[in-house]
């Protein structure tokens, strides 16, 4: 599944999803681009100590991703052993949280 | 611009403490202000990071002055999460420096044990940028340097070990410091297999829970610890938007400015009180500030390089691991063990110490502070 981020034509800059603004050229006029949702892990954690709204989810999987566009995204991982260098897929979007596969 | 010293200090025991904020407060401030022969303040300034969550309190300057018998004199509360003390800390000492007062007197404070620890979790996590989708992915706090963690072994080699030799050798410096909140021995086997908190950190790699209050005075003069410069510095608040994620920049800006406005370099330094809120977040520390190589922090505790005898002793109150955590309370702990240190009075005494450090983060590198202190007279 893609992945819509958020680009400035004017500084030919990527920027995530709920940027407000460009941090270079102060513009607003961002263009919504679409990345493949494919990506490398950078790294990673288990966490079994979780706040109270992700509690039923622990213990779960938390990755820095590299997009091949070039822009690094954390996100939640599901599935079996993570590893550093590993590719992972985009798989859905839940309250507001990536989900890779 | 005038000189700067730190002419009293007072602190509370960290742990589980039954009184209030405000007690805590007055108690640290009362002996502060005592020990410095009690002059005229002339302001006072307050770090303080969610008393309005954890203890349903506010106006914590006012309160403290008025308990204080202070009078109409300013006071504030500065907020900057783990780094509200060094924060609270520096604005004193520039107004000092510049000559707009003559004395602050600065504490520092947390009541965090009370409310179930899931409201805690959620309070810390304030220290994050919760508007963004990183917020809403759960990551935790902990989590941030848990991910760091995995990236630093797999980028420089280091083990889990080091991890924990970094929790043990701060443990056994807090078991001599009795305003710590752990004391009880520990060894390597049980920090490692203690139960898992965000992998690869366990229960002894993270800071506790911890209510506390400190607090120092400090005047224009010479006549104490002589405070010779103070750095400041910000980074992201944001794992993903990190340029580097094992580079802190706010730790490194914020030393580098401390060390060109003392003309200390990191060779001179004696003692050193650093952030480590985790274990990680020490090894990152020591190689910002320059004491070791970018990549080889490990090294040094694999070699004893962090202990009395080694390069140099980092956190002999036993950190904030071991000494405990109590977040606005501990920029200004810090200060103190330096201050202590340079007395010669201190716990873990350091023979012949003349310079010594201090570093207080703020969140996962958001805020970072240094102050380079100097022993009365040398
Ligand atoms: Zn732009």
């Amino acid at each position: 599944m893609t992945i819509t981020a958020k680009y400035c034509a004017e500084c030919d800059r990527l920027y995530h999803f709920d940027k407000y603004h460009c941090m270079v050229c102060f513009s607003k006029n961002l263009e919504e681009k679409e990345l493949n949702g494919r990506g490398e892990v950078y790294s990673f954690t288990k966490i079994h100590a979780a706040p109270k709204r992700f509690a039923t989810l622990a213990p779960y999987n938390i990755i820095l991703v590299d997009l091949e566009e070039g822009l690094r995204l954390t996100a939640r991982y599901e599935g079996d052993e993570l590893a550093i260098g590993k590719q992972v897929i985009f798989s859905e979007k839940v309250d507001g949280a990536y989900v890779f596969r | 611009m005038r000189d700067v010293s730190v002419t009293g200090r007072g602190i509370t025991k960290f742990g589980k403490n039954t009184e209030s904020i405000k007690n805590m407060l007055v108690e640290a401030c009362r002996e502060a202000l005592i020990e410095a022969g009690r002059p005229k303040v002339d302001a006072v300034f307050v770090g303080n990071f969610a008393s309005g969550s954890l203890a349903n309190q506010e106006i914590l300057g006012s309160m403290l002055t008025n308990e204080l018998g202070l009078g109409s004199i300013p006071s504030m509360k500065v907020e900057g999460a783990c780094a509200s003390g060094g924060l609270a800390f520096r604005q004193a000492y520039q107004l000092v420096k510049a000559g707009e007062y003559d004395s602050v007197l600065v504490a520092g404070a947390e009541k965090m044990t009370g409310p179930e620890t899931e409201t805690i979790t959620n309070a810390i996590n304030h220290a994050m940028d919760n508007d963004s989708s990183e917020g809403a992915s759960g990551l935790t706090f902990p989590g941030f340097f848990g991910v760091l963690a995995n990236r630093y072994m797999y980028e420089y080699g280091a083990e889990r070990r080091h991890l924990a030799m970094v929790s043990l050798k701060n443990r056994e410096y807090a078991m001599n410091n009795p305003m710590a909140q752990f004391q009880k021995a520990t060894s390597l086997e049980e920090i490692m297999n203690a139960r898992p908190i965000t992998e690869p950190l366990g229960l002894f790699d993270c800071s506790p829970i911890s209510d506390g209050a400190a607090a120092v005075l400090l005047e224009k003069g010479k006549d104490g610890v002589q405070v010779l410069s103070s750095g400041q510095a910000s980074g992201t608040p944001l794992m993903q938007e990190a340029d580097d994620l094992l580079h802190m920049p706010a730790t490194y800006e914020s030393g580098k400015s401390a060390y060109e406005a003392s003309g200390i370099s990191p060779e001179d330094i004696d003692v050193v009180e650093l952030h480590d809120c985790f274990s990680m977040t020490e090894i990152i520390a020591i190689e910002e500030l320059g004491f070791f190589d970018k990549g080889k922090g490990w090294v040094a505790l694999e070699n004893d390089q962090t202990k009395h005898g080694g390069t140099v002793p980092v956190n002999t109150s036993g950190g904030l691991l071991s000494k405990g955590h109590p977040i606005g309370a501990t920029g200004i702990a810090q200060i103190i063990q330096i201050v202590d240190q340079l007395n010669g009075r201190a716990v873990n005494q350091v023979e012949n110490a003349t310079h010594g450090l201090a570093q207080n983060l703020g969140g996962t590198g958001a805020y970072s502070t240094v102050h380079i202190f100097r022993k009365k007279g040398a």
